[in-house]
């Protein structure tokens, strides 16, 4: 005990003096006769009462130890992400799934679990899948019954993330550790156990789930080209992984949705692995389907698996995946003047291609020359080369419009003013300018000269004007280079890059020359060069005639770009002039106005909660980058829910523009507008973008993709216990199995250090002192009066 | 039928059968090679890609490669006057391992004697025929068991095949009746063979007939007569036709 009110000591007993001294004056001058011990007992009885006040006005406290010992904090986390719902032996349909397990666990109807642990700590309750979910609230008279049982529904698990948020919540103040209850799936990527340990929180795991991977077939992956063809096989390659039915045989399908109809179905035995020590060894194989689509469209293709006995899960024995079919060969006519080398090569070229049609044909007409020669067969078959035994059947190039109509392209050689009549020569105007079809020339010395087809009906459709003398011939060796038109036209791409023309317009110089190339020609306004020579003369140009197209490639020796790059080493350029003709051709053949642009993503299926990457390539007319004022808008479609549309300028208008939510368009260079969309609905998503400029749409086009449910979950269903184990024992927890659960209260070590302050009481507040003063001054008042003292 | 050379005549009665034709025309191939591969070295550039021309083989073994030296000129010329087709004038000798063998899709083969490719040759017509290129082998007499023997090695998987006279290399340009009989072989029919690559025909060997001999200037075998000489121009004209066409 102390004085609050500090007086020096002599005060104090100066004090207690005069108390004294004035309560003896008192008593002593009383004449009453009083009996000298009653006297001494009052006087006794005012000094204390006095003294008593006197040491209240010193306000007097009493020091005590107080305990102020802070709450243990528990938190306890909870796995409830899709993998909990598994039942980990299906054919006893006693097992509860796992989260039945951990709700029992922690809500049974005597609730033991959670109270032992309330007993001891300040216990919080969190589910969490992706991410930590709120604090379930347990009621103070909590008894399992009046709790709502935590429920699986997160598609995917990240432990990571759960135990640090866990631990911030709790940053600072005492905690006996977390409590992880979970399968152990994490899904999100590498686990960071040095990012936890510095966490320095003691972790509890408590794994439940089959140790052993559970049986389950499942369709992992699917490898497919976006673009099939009518007529034409394609092929979806399969990836297939199995646990626990090694050496069973069921079968694959192949359905397509939208009518049902099965199109391809194959035998499938799952393959032992060599030197596989267990039945439940997982094992992997691919298998291809093939069909045949009949019609143009969007169409959706479902792969599927059956369900086999005792199955972990029949949610991943199907996948479906969307893809364009488009009509299939292009029919081409390639007509010749003479035989040369160019037309060699590129007939053969067409030929390798399965999804050309080619009619290759070869006229030899020249009256000055007197060709074709009188005994030759060519005579009897109107100037044609014989192209098949029997003669007669050799083709020729059709006369009218109607028969050139059932052809996609015209590639015309090296034809002079005598080849084609005039009414042949129309219907290829015809055919180009009012059908919308393509016309490609390859000319050589003929063609482009004075007694070309200058003069012809045919000269309209060139992206060029040929001078009257002709135009001059170089043969001399000419290497090729792409424009910047070229650099970025779909015909010239050679290689499969990230960003279009980065690498094509390398390859192209180094493409073995060309041995022919003209000059002196004057380029009509609405031509696009792609490809000119390193003098920066013209070689290969298009024009939009009426509806259609025509492109003039002026050089001759492009066979050498099949040929002669047989002498590379670097063997992909041995396929370069057979992908150059396909596009070429595919291009020619294509809707103009589609075509400039291009919607692709970054994969044909998702699972929910993905991203996915669009990109749209927008063109100009001239195929040229810069198109500042355009813009693309993209509409999303989602399965269920309203359109949603995002719209964004050109590069340097895009910076700074908040994206819509939830697509959320990230970068724009060039002609490339990128837009990612989080995708979280299951179904189709349709993915529109249209190209304007002012009040003109430059182009359109669409995209389908599928998105799944989440399979992430299936993919290792099994306990990770190496993770468990290892989680508890290097954060200082231990490791529990569900089985050994109940002991996990009183093994979570009880970390709480005492804490006791000084604490200060007043005294002269208390009640007994009051009391003592009133009983002394009362008793000292009940004497007087009774021995007759006033 | 394939013979072998010992079945068809004596060593012996062969050399008197033929010295006595082939002495003279020996000194004239001596001149003309002197002067054509002088022309011809060097001179493989890409100009000359554009008109066609037909490259002879210098093969190793021994044999007279250099032969019919005006045959490819001649050949030439008729395909450039008969079917239009734009030609170069001369022709090109190149080995199978020069790095301009590419520069030219058809290449012609004759000779007497003995050939024998080297590994890098053997290797290397063959990747040329697979891709892309056309070989004419003239059995100019005395050339069949050495290039049978070394077609072989290039394409060992598979024979020679007799071409049936319908085929369309007799009847690409020329309506021929099979592959004309332009000199005496011993009594040997004239007898077209191909080998095929991928369907397309890679190899097509004249056994039996030279053609190449039809082709040379008139001099050189005064024998012949016009007849004669205008069937070899039109296998000629159809062989170069068949190669440019398929």
């Amino acid at each position: 005990m102390r004085f609050t009110y500090f007086f020096p000591s002599w005060a104090i007993v100066l004090g207690i003096g005069v108390v004294i001294a004035i309560t003896l004056l008192v008593y002593l001058r009383i004449a009453h006769p009083v009996r000298p011990g009653y006297r001494f007992l009052l006087i006794a009885m005012r000094i204390c009462a006095a003294s008593i006040l006197l040491g209240c006005l010193l306000a007097p406290v009493v020091i005590e130890k107080k305990d102020i010992t802070p709450p243990t904090h528990l938190s306890i986390l909870v796995d409830t992400s899709r993998s909990m719902q598994l039942t980990d032996a299906p054919a006893d349909e006693t097992q509860a799934s796992r989260l039945d397990q951990v709700n029992s666990l922690l809500f049974n109807a005597e609730g033991q679990f959670l109270q032992s642990l309330r007993e001891r700590f300040e216990t919080h309750l969190y589910p969490f899948d992706t991410a930590l979910h709120q604090r379930s609230v347990l009621p103070e008279d909590f008894n399992g019954e009046s709790v709502t049982p935590f429920q699986p529904n997160g598609t995917l698990t990240n432990i990571s993330a759960a135990i640090r948020a866990a631990a911030s919540a709790w940053k600072g103040q005492q905690t006996a550790g977390i409590l992880l209850i979970t399968d152990g799936g994490h899904n999100a990527g590498q686990f960071p156990f040095d990012d936890i340990n510095a966490l320095e929180v003691p972790i509890y795991t408590v794994g439940i789930g089959s140790i052993e991977p559970p049986k389950d077939i499942q369709i992992q992956r699917i490898d497919h080209t976006p673009i099939a063809y009518t007529d034409h096989e394609s092929v979806i390659r399969v990836t297939v992984v199995q646990t626990g039915y090694t050496g069973k045989t069921t079968q694959l399908s192949l359905r397509e949705v939208k009518d049902n109809t099965v199109v391809d179905v194959v035998p499938l035995t799952f393959e032992p692995l060599q030197h596989a020590t267990s039945a439940n060894t997982t094992t992997k194989q691919e298998v291809e389907l093939k069909f045949t689509p009949q019609v143009e469209g969007n169409f959706q293709y479902t792969v599927e698996l059956p369900v086999l006995d005792n199955e972990l899960t029949d949610a991943n024995n199907q996948k479906t995946f969307s893809m364009k079919v488009v009509k299939a060969k292009l029919n081409v006519f390639y007509l010749e003047g003479r035989p040369r080398w160019e037309y060699t090569f590129l007939k053969r070229a067409l030929a390798r291609d399965p999804d050309i049609q080619a009619t290759c044909a070869i006229l030899l007409r020249n009256k000055s020359k007197r060709f074709p020669p009188t005994d030759s067969l060519l005579s009897r078959l109107d100037g044609y080369y014989p192209q098949t035994t029997p003669a007669s059947e050799t083709i020729q190039f059709p006369e009218t419009i109607t028969e050139l109509s059932k052809y996609d392209v015209l590639i015309l050689g090296d034809l002079g003013e005598e080849h084609l009549t005039t009414a042949q020569q129309r219907a290829i105007v015809d055919f180009v300018e009012v059908q919308g079809k393509s016309v490609i020339f390859l000319p050589s010395r003929r063609m482009l000269g004075m007694n070309g087809i200058r003069n012809t009906e045919l000269a309209g459709l060139l992206p060029i004007d040929i001078p009257q003398n002709g135009c001059r011939r170089h043969d001399t060796e000419a290497r090729t280079q792409l424009t910047r038109s070229g650099e970025f036209h779909p015909m010239m791409q050679l290689m499969d890059t990230s960003v279009l023309g980065a690498s094509s317009a390398a390859i192209w110089q180094n493409m073995p020359a060309l041995s022919r190339t003209f000059s002196g020609f004057r380029l009509r306004g609405g031509a696009t060069t792609l490809m000119e020579t390193g003098e920066g003369h013209p070689i290969l140009m298009f024009q939009r005639i009426g509806l259609g197209k025509s492109l003039l490639i002026a050089a001759e020796g492009l066979w050498n770009w099949d040929f002669g790059v047989n002498t590379f080493k670097d063997t992909r350029y041995h396929t370069l002039y057979s992908r150059f003709w396909a596009q070429a051709l595919r291009w020619m053949a294509t809707n103009t106005d589609d075509e400039k642009l291009h919607l692709a993503t970054d994969a044909t299926t998702y699972s929910i909660g993905d991203t996915a990457t669009v990109t749209a390539s927008l063109y100009s007319e001239a195929y040229r980058t810069t198109q500042a004022d355009a813009t693309v808008q993209f509409e999303v479609v989602p399965p269920e829910g309203t359109p949603f549309q995002l719209q964004i300028r050109s590069v340097s208008e895009s910076v700074g523009e908040s994206p819509a939510s939830p697509a959320d368009t990230i970068a724009d260079t060039s002609n490339l507008y990128t837009t990612q969309l989080t995708l979280l609905q299951n179904g189709t998503y349709r993915i529109r973008a249209t190209a304007k400029s002012a009040s003109q749409t430059l182009g359109e086009d669409q995209v389908d993709i599928f998105v799944h449910p989440q399979l992430a979950e299936l993919e290792a269903p099994q306990r990770n216990e190496d993770l468990l184990k290892r989680l508890a024992s290097e954060t200082g927890g231990t490791y529990f199995s569900i089985d050994d659960a109940e002991s996990v209260p009183k093994n979570i070590a009880d970390v709480q250090n005492p804490v006791f302050v000084d604490a200060e009481r007043d005294l002269w507040t208390h009640p007994l002192i009051l009391l003592t003063v009133v009983g002394l001054l009362g008793t000292e008042w009940f004497l007087r009066k009774r021995i007759g003292l006033t | 039928m394939v013979l072998t050379q010992t079945d068809r005549f004596n060593l012996k009665e062969r050399d008197a059968m033929i010295q006595p034709i082939k002495w003279k025309t020996f000194l004239i191939y001596s001149l003309l090679f002197g002067t054509t591969v002088a022309l011809s070295v060097g001179k493989g550039g890409i100009a000359s890609l554009t008109p066609i021309t037909i490259a002879q083989v210098h093969y190793s073994g021994g044999g007279d490669w250099y032969g019919d030296a005006t045959v490819i000129k001649n050949w030439l010329q008729l395909l450039r006057t008969r079917t239009d087709i734009e030609t170069a004038e001369e022709r090109v000798i190149i080995k199978l391992t020069d790095h301009t063998l590419y520069q030219y899709p058809m290449l012609y083969l004759v000779g007497h004697g003995n050939i024998r490719f080297t590994e890098s040759e053997v290797e290397a017509l063959r990747d040329y025929l697979m891709s892309g290129g056309f070989l004419f082998a003239n059995d100019d007499y005395g050339l069949d068991e050495s290039f049978r023997r070394e077609i072989r090695r290039v394409f060992p998987e598979q024979e020679l095949q007799p071409i049936p006279n319908t085929h369309l290399i007799y009847r690409c340009f020329y309506e021929l009746r099979g592959l004309p009989k332009i000199h005496e072989h011993d009594g040997e029919p004239a007898q077209g063979f191909g080998l095929f690559h991928d369907g397309r025909m890679v190899v097509y060997y004249a056994y039996s007939a030279d053609i190449g001999d039809g082709l040379e200037d008139a001099d050189v075998h005064p024998e012949d007569t016009p007849q004669v000489r205008e069937l070899a121009a039109k296998m000629a004209v159809n062989i170069a036709v068949y190669a440019l066409t398929h």
